[in-house]
């Protein structure tokens, strides 16, 4: 289970990395096009928009894996501790519930868009194939959450955020 | 009032499982969807995609690239050490010179915490080397590193921008008052607490060196915010401006940074940008359920009612959000309760801009209470020193903060003067 987590972290953490070069690379070469040859690049904000959309969602398990998702720990201690062992257990597991139900509503919002056959606006791309980011990051944290909730040794130190 | 009691219960149940905030809003908007709303689900997730699917996220990601950037590489340690030799004829010059860099790289990173790791880890063993003691030097970083979110570019102030449909730019100019006077606050407190500790007249070989060395890092802010305060450029611009100057600098010139620590920074911040989303996209739905539902107006009228006065309803904001600062990060507070906030402060005739800096400062506060204040976290852990160390330290430093915060509340003129 450990590398499958760990897959999962190189996965997306390659495509994130990626996605957020083309989004500043997007927005630099709108600047430059419209500084230096008087016209701006067509269609690159929209793109950058897409490419952070991407990065964003994949994040989403990069910060669930680095422990750095906000969570008020002022209630922890309101759980008696003999259900402490428990709680390890049955936490990460309504995480992944709550993610696999939010990744199917996510599925079936972008199957509409894909049976509309809805396009971006102005790039003119169909819009499931980006949106398509938005059920699998669910899903991908959904799974990160059970294998939590199976083996809690597994689940990372709360980092808290930068 | 049944649906409140409701919500307060599902949160409550929420926090009892060690749920993060993004499932409490997820599931409070689902609650409020299906049984209130017109029980389709999938709208939480057309919600979702329609609040990341926006230009006017885009600078986020881009100022929190480009301030990885700069605290991966030299950039801040090389304005550290200008500001260092210029402080030094100064009595208690290191820890007015520790003030006044996270002041300044403030105005490159839009983080908190950052701004005090970046300088912190430079500055504190100097300090501490210099004499300063422990706990003024403790206090004096974590509490001006909150100077991060005040000073712009600041992401609070962005997310504030969003989700009250208010003008970033003009966010990003109020700011600079009332963080050039919070810089000058605790300079001036740095320098009378420190006021034994004698410096050094200034040695023009050193100055010579630091100038001549920190000269591109020190182009940096003004590059930063002289594009959007020019209004050459737009925030989202010239972050992407400031982040190519950036990369360009540690890479060539500084050649500080590899090809490996700009995808270790470029994983840090999708890290970032993996808390913040899904708690910006649900509270985004949410309050646009709220609003469509009219309880912003029910909330203001029902205020209106019971407090008459402008002052009073300033009393009450502020109390409410330093409380909601202890318990809440800055980021996720101003996504659920600035539209709500904004709405009640207009029925007072309030500046939407001025309730947004006011919100933003007592939030920065929050940084340094606990249970939840991020800085004192992280400070215990980058300084390591204990919780009730980091916190007694940062007293003093608070008090002169709320202090700032009060002028700015009760003169709108600070943070107005330079956008209208």
């Amino acid at each position: 289970m450990k590398s499958i987590l760990e897959k999962l972290l190189k996965l997306e953490g390659t495509v994130a990395a990626v996605a957020f070069a083309l989004a500043a690379a997007a927005v630099l070469t709108d600047v430059i096009g419209r500084e230096v040859f008087g016209q701006g690049i067509w269609g690159s904000t929209k793109f950058a928009v897409f490419s952070a959309a991407v990065a964003g969602f994949l994040g989403i398990g990069l910060a669930t894996h680095a422990g750095m998702q906000l969570r008020p720990q002022f209630a922890d201690g309101w759980m008696p501790k003999r259900f402490e062992p428990a709680m390890r257990h049955v936490a990460p597991g309504i995480t992944a519930f709550l993610y696999f139900v939010i990744a199917w509503y996510a599925g079936a919002y972008v199957y509409e868009t894909y049976q509309y056959g809805q396009k971006a606006p102005v790039l003119d791309w169909p819009m499931w194939m980006i949106q398509i980011v938005m059920p699998y990051a669910f899903v991908s944290n959904g799974l990160r959450n059970l294998i939590y909730a199976i083996d809690p040794d597994l689940t990372p130190q709360s980092s808290g955020i930068m | 009032m049944g649906i409140l009691l409701v919500l307060l219960a599902i949160v409550a149940v929420m926090l009892f499982m060690r749920q993060s905030i993004a499932m409490v809003l997820l599931v409070g908007l689902a609650y409020l969807q299906f049984f209130h709303g017109d029980g389709q689900l999938s709208y939480i997730a057309e919600d979702i995609w329609n609040a990341i699917d926006s230009e006017i996220l885009l600078p986020i990601p881009l100022f929190i690239l480009c301030g990885g950037v700069m605290t991966h590489g030299s950039v801040a340690a090389k304005l550290i050490e200008i500001i260092r030799v210029i402080t030094a004829p100064l009595p208690g010059g290191l820890a007015v010179a520790a003030i006044l860099s996270c002041a300044v790289f403030a105005a490159i990173s839009g983080s908190s915490p950052v701004t005090m790791l970046a300088v912190g880890a430079i500055m504190y063993p100097a300090m501490l080397k210099e004499g300063y003691s422990q706990s003024f030097s403790l206090g004096a970083l974590t509490s001006a590193g909150t100077l991060g979110i005040v000073i712009p570019p600041s992401i609070p102030m962005i997310l504030y921008g969003i989700s009250t449909e208010t003008s970033i730019t003009d966010m990003f100019v109020a700011g600079v008052l009332p963080g050039i006077l919070l810089t000058v606050v605790l300079a001036t407190y740095a320098l009378v607490v420190n006021r034994h500790l004698i410096g050094h007249w200034w040695v023009w070989a050193d100055i010579k060196r630091a100038f001549r060395q920190g000269f591109l890092a020190m182009m940096m802010p003004i590059i930063l915010l002289g594009g959007i305060f020019s209004g050459y450029f737009t925030a989202t611009e010239s972050a992407a401006v400031a982040l190519f100057y950036a990369a360009f600098v540690e890479a060539f010139i500084y050649r500080e940074m590899s090809f490996a620590d700009f995808r270790t920074v470029a994983l840090k911040t999708t890290m970032l940008l993996g808390t913040l989303f899904p708690v910006l996209a649900l509270a985004l739905g949410l309050n646009k359920y709220l609003v469509a539902e009219g309880l912003p107006d029910l909330l203001a009228q029902w205020l209106t009612t019971h407090i008459e006065t402008r002052g009073e309803f300033l009393v009450g904001f502020n109390l409410l959000l330093l409380v909601i600062g202890c318990f809440m990060d800055a980021g996720s507070a101003i996504l659920i309760l600035a539209p709500i906030l904004k709405t009640i402060g207009d029925t007072y005739g309030l500046d939407p801009v001025h309730i947004g800096v006011v919100m933003v400062m007592n939030l920065e506060i929050g940084f340094l209470t606990p249970p939840m204040g991020l800085n004192l976290i992280v400070a215990m852990t980058a300084f390591g020193v204990s919780f009730g160390n980091v916190v007694r330290s940062v007293i003093p430093f608070m008090v002169l903060i709320v202090a700032v915060l009060l002028a700015v509340t009760w003169i709108p003129w600070l943070s107005l003067v330079l956008v209208r």
